[in-house]
């Protein structure tokens, strides 16, 4: 089953969480965080585990790609509600350390 | 306050997600090569990715859309309710062929089905040149 939450902050930002689950487990997930640019959807920051690996990436306001660092899974709510916090700002925020 | 939104993808709707997938990525065994190659630097391919494998799987997909900005009810008029549920009891279609199956002007078809999709209320995808609704409606709510 593919699971999609999109949870809309404003008309140009929002949260979107994919988790993949097969045999009634989760087994990849992604968490963004995507801000509306011109009239596409652009990804800021993503916490995924495709590679295998938990991990978050950064991407610039363009959606070109920052870096990208390990970090533990976190629950979909709780990078909402960090979200909500920071917003545009999360960018430059330290969010291993919250 | 917000409003809450379950939708569900019918065969026909995964079809159509498909075709507008594999348009823009291309295959199944394309996507997971690229996605090698690329890592984490093409976000899309990834979404693509787990689309591909619900689909493959022949799984079920579900979305729930929760909007917590309030100008989302000045988007709700009864004539965007119509149109919703037309959506929701035909396959999908075309923006074109909604407005002359509904007799309506293809501008205001247009303007609704992309003032609801700006809130998600709707989902869309390219189908060439056209955009399509996709997905059912099952249910919405409002908290407070």
């Amino acid at each position: 089953m593919l699971r999609i939450k999109r949870y809309l902050i404003t008309k140009s930002e929002m949260v979107e969480s994919m988790e993949y689950y097969a045999g009634g487990r989760l087994k990849y997930y992604i968490y963004s965080y995507k801000v509306m640019k011109g009239r596409r959807w652009i990804t800021l920051v993503r916490w995924d585990n495709l590679d295998g690996m938990d991990h978050m990436d950064r991407y610039d306001e363009n959606g070109n790609f920052v870096e990208s660092r390990e970090f533990p899974r976190r629950n979909f709510d709780d990078l909402v509600k960090i979200i909500k916090t920071f917003r545009r700002n999360i960018i430059a925020v330290d969010v291993e350390n919250l | 306050m917000l409003l809450r939104i379950v939708r569900k993808y019918r065969s026909e709707d995964v079809a159509v997600l498909r075709r507008a997938i594999r348009r823009r990525h291309g295959r199944f065994e394309k996507v997971k090569k690229m996605m090698h190659i690329k890592g984490c630097s093409n976000p899309e391919l990834g979404e693509a990715f787990l689309f591909y494998l619900a689909m493959q799987e022949g799984a079920p997909i579900e979305e729930e859309v929760v909007i917590e900005d309030r100008k989302v009810f000045n988007a709700l008029t009864a004539k965007r309710f119509e149109l919703l549920e037309f959506i929701n009891a035909h396959p999908p279609m075309s923006i074109k062929e909604i407005a002359t199956r509904t007799g309506r002007d293809y501008k205001n078809v247009y303007d609704d089905v992309s003032s609801l999709s700006r809130y998600l209320v709707v989902n869309t995808v390219k189908n060439g040149k056209e955009i399509v609704p996709i997905g059912v409606v099952e249910g919405m709510g409002v908290e407070l």
